[in-house]
């Protein structure tokens, strides 16, 4: 089944094919005996769904959740109640992070040169360059997040992830850039 | 774009701050709206509704990550999509394997949990069966049938929430509903027949 047709039999079920679709479809099915029964079973199920039930929240729930959160939020230390040491830990981790970049960064800026300067392969390097910086940029948002949430829930916890986290992240900069000069001999050969 | 509710939007404002009578107000004008999605999505009520308290959880804790530019409901739900899509890739192989028949119309009337006046029966019986269907597809297969069926949403807004593109939900969708389609041909008839649909012989 073609791309078109699929798409022309899920229009018709969700009511958006103009007049002039339709009667092609119409046509279509009318030719195509397998087409026809495909097209039959799908508006059954359609019609099914369609009339599918909402189902209620039990009466309790609002109740369960508000009281759920109140016990979270007792639970939770408040940052400033954090130990002394682990806001001391967040900040500098948060600053070795940002100098963990630096070298990716620049890795990432040579790349990007070395991409210019090739003809050919220019716009595949700077397509893996771009791609590389938005994944470590997300990576870095990412982990920031759950330690914040790790802060509030475990913050014992959380000093280790933070004394972890720039050793990490440096070690996945080295990884990149080692493959890097690595593909760049390559490409030399 | 449509302009927020003022009350809606007066309520998230003041949650942000820390109000919990306002998350409160939140939390009954969506309760219904988040405990259907994760009972279709999950298939028990227990685990719907344990699933339902850590959605309206998360939702709290990152209020103020919310861009009130866009609807608050597209947001709350995709945050209680995603974590019923991480509860189910979690438990994935305690489902039924695709390959197995669905359980015999009888079977599920026996599986009815509130007897009660014939035309309720019937009721729950049609919702349990749908409800088998769902279960046997792959969690973004079903997100995307729950939320174009249940919520009536577009294409793209289903891809908003599901943070993905508009033409993977077209492909995702369509392939859900050939298996749904193909599952309703092999498995038992569902518990009030339907016809075959007029609209597919007449050419409108």
């Amino acid at each position: 089944m073609s791309d078109t047709v699929r798409n022309m039999m899920q229009e018709k079920l969700d009511g958006n094919l103009d007049n002039q679709m339709a009667d092609a479809l119409f046509e279509m099915l009318q030719q195509d005996e397998t087409l026809a029964i495909e097209q039959e079973r799908l508006e059954r199920l359609h019609d099914m769904l369609t009339r599918a039930p909402q189902v209620r929240a039990p009466s309790h729930l609002a109740a369960t959740i508000m009281a759920r959160l109140a016990q979270v939020l007792e639970d939770q230390p408040e940052l400033s109640q954090v130990p002394e040491a682990a806001r001391e830990a967040l900040m500098l981790s948060i600053s070795l992070i940002s100098l963990s970049f630096m070298p990716m960064m620049g890795v990432a800026g040579q790349a990007l040169m070395q991409a210019l300067e090739k003809g050919e392969t220019s716009t595949r390097d700077m397509q893996q360059t771009i791609a590389l910086m938005a994944l470590l940029v997300q990576a870095q948002i990412t982990l920031l997040d759950e330690i914040e949430i790790q802060m509030r829930d475990k913050p014992e916890d959380a000093i280790i992830s933070l004394a972890l986290l720039p050793t990490a992240i440096e070690t996945v900069v080295k990884v990149i850039e080692e493959a890097h000069l690595e593909n760049s001999g390559n490409g030399k050969e | 774009m449509s302009e927020p509710d003022p009350k809606l939007l007066e309520w998230i404002l003041a949650a942000r701050e820390g109000d919990q009578d306002a998350f409160a107000e939140i939390v009954y004008s969506f309760q219904d709206a988040v405990y259907n999605l994760c009972y279709r999505m999950l298939g028990e009520r227990s685990e719907a509704e344990d699933a339902t308290q850590e959605a309206f959880l998360r939702a709290y804790l990152h209020m103020k990550r919310y861009d009130t530019d866009r609807p608050f409901k597209t947001w709350l739900l995709s945050i209680a999509s995603n974590h019923c899509i991480d509860r189910l890739r979690k438990r994935r192989m305690t489902w039924l394997s695709l390959d197995e028949p669905l359980p015999s119309g009888s079977a599920l009337a026996l599986s009815s949990e509130e007897p009660g006046p014939e035309e309720a029966a019937l009721h729950n019986e049609r919702r349990e069966y749908i409800q088998l269907m769902l279960n046997e597809l792959d969690p973004d297969y079903r997100a995307a049938v729950v939320l174009r069926y249940w919520y009536d949403y577009s294409y793209v807004e289903i891809a908003e929430t599901m943070g993905t593109t508009e033409s993977a939900i077209k492909s995702r969708l369509f392939r859900a509903r050939q298996k749904l389609a193909e599952k309703l041909e092999d498995g038992a008839r569902p518990p009030e027949p339907d016809p075959v649909n007029p609209r597919l012989l007449s050419n409108d």
